[in-house]
């Protein structure tokens, strides 16, 4: 298990403001389902019913008081009620790594505190009424000065796709038998919970001569069972074996967009494509045209999101663009 | 004599549909590059920035497109396949009745005797 350290804080974003360099003593950011009591009287424990909503709480403790662009003060000097989006990510502005988004409006607690013979400082607390996103870094915060893209390494970066398959919140299910048919079936251990179209990707199953383990289509059949297109009548092997992790969703998904800097002379169009193959790529999210620095979007898509997901900007004239862009799946 | 129209159709059978763009490796060179490698991830930093792509956008061809990925977005209505209906082999007429076959050779002009007879 890794393990991150305060040095891996690299990416706190608020409507285009990177904050992390601002933060000095402690920082946090949850999502909270929020409930209603609903135990009546004369029971003896407590109920809680979730009323549908989810609440995101962002706190930077100790941060250092300043008036300058990018910082504490800027960020949230419209304190109450203002919509804002937010992309925070604690395991490193590293691509693939996963990130905390938020949109929505934002009720701040801001204070400032002055110590004698010290330096001044701010603690703001960030409740935020709205959507809350766990996703992955496809983008990472960075500055551009010419068309870039993320899985063939623009403008001199060593960047690559995000492949879903080794995404850490994936779940990963056991494989407990598969026939020797035309279609082969699969049974698994527990509900797979897959919409027929939706793809897996099969490892450690023992049949063999063909053998199903590979990036499949998948043709639901039951809650524990499916096939893939594979006729593995002449098969060796028992197959009651081996494991599968999905490599595509299709409920949709939520893309992310910062910009902390902007100097391009014109404009910049950024986009998050996806693949299933890792070979031909195609247009997931288009974000709006970018002109000016603190840019920010947060954008849904629907329907299938395939395995890898790669970022790339398009620069129409001379200049910088430092940008950050992420992806969460439904 | 086939027009210049059906002869280029086979050509642009594949295009992009409305709100659709792809990117894929352009020509067989890169895509060999690219398949050789098992997708653009697994190759090194410099393999990857020496492979030039293609993008196409709605309306365009994309007949070009590699194969495995054809399929899947015409699947979903990402491409669309202009010819996607199968085409029945042509099959003889066949008839059962001796009332069928006066129909038909009357149809074309001949008698069932003749037809027999002569073939």
């Amino acid at each position: 298990m890794a393990k991150y350290a305060g040095s891996s804080f690299s990416v706190r974003l608020i409507d285009g403001h990177n904050l992390a360099p601002a933060i000095m003593e402690n920082a946090s950011m949850s999502r909270e389902s929020i409930t209603q009591q609903t135990n009546p009287f004369g029971v003896t424990g407590e109920s809680h019913t979730p009323v549908g909503l989810v609440k995101g709480i962002l706190v930077a403790g100790g941060g250092l008081y300043d008036a300058a662009v990018d910082t504490l003060h800027t960020a949230v000097a419209t304190v109450i009620g203002v919509s804002r989006i937010v992309a925070a990510a604690i395991h490193g502005n590293t691509i693939g790594k996963p990130f905390m988004g938020f949109e929505g409006a934002i009720d701040t607690k801001y204070e400032v505190i002055d110590a004698k013979d010290g330096i001044t400082k701010a603690n703001v607390t960030y409740l935020v009424t709205g959507a809350v996103d766990d996703g992955v870094i496809v983008q990472h915060l960075l500055a551009y000065t010419a068309d870039w893209d993320t899985k063939t390494g623009g403008a001199g970066a060593t960047d690559a796709p995000v492949d879903y398959s080794v995404d850490p919140i994936q779940r990963q299910f056991t494989i407990t038998g598969s026939t020797k048919a035309n279609p082969c079936e699969v049974t698994t251990a527990k509900a797979h919970g897959l919409t027929t179209g939706q793809k897996v990707l099969i490892s450690g199953n023992t049949l063999a001569v063909p053998d199903i383990n590979s990036d499949l289509a998948v043709t639901v059949t039951g809650t524990t069972t499916f096939t893939v297109a594979i006729d593995t009548t002449a098969s060796t092997g028992t197959g009651n074996d081996g494991t599968l992790i999905r490599t595509s969703s299709v409920a949709g998904g939520v893309g992310y967009l910062e910009v902390t800097a902007f100097t391009v002379a014109t404009n910049t169009v950024v986009k998050i494509m996806h693949s299933p193959d890792d070979i031909t790529y195609s247009a997931l999210i288009t974000f709006a045209t970018i002109t000016a620095a603190n840019s920010k979007e947060r954008k849904t898509v629907s329907g299938t999101v395939d395995r890898y997901l790669s970022s790339n900007g398009v620069l129409t004239g001379a200049g910088s663009i430092t940008v950050f862009t992420g992806l969460s799946r439904n | 004599m086939p027009n210049r129209d059906s002869i280029a159709k086979p050509l642009s059978r594949y295009t992009v549909a409305e709100g659709q763009e792809f990117v894929y490796p352009d020509g067989p060179i890169n895509l060999r590059l690219v398949q050789d490698a098992k997708g653009v991830s697994n190759l090194s930093d410099e393999a990857r920035a020496k492979i030039k792509f293609k993008t196409v956008v709605a309306g365009q061809n994309c007949s070009d497109m590699p194969k495995s990925s054809l399929e899947v977005y015409v699947e979903r209505g990402w491409v669309l396949d202009s010819g996607a209906k199968k085409v029945e082999p042509m099959t003889k007429p066949v008839a059962d009745s001796v009332t069928d076959k006066e129909e038909f050779f009357t149809d074309i002009g001949r008698s069932v005797e003749e037809v027999e007879n002569n073939g």
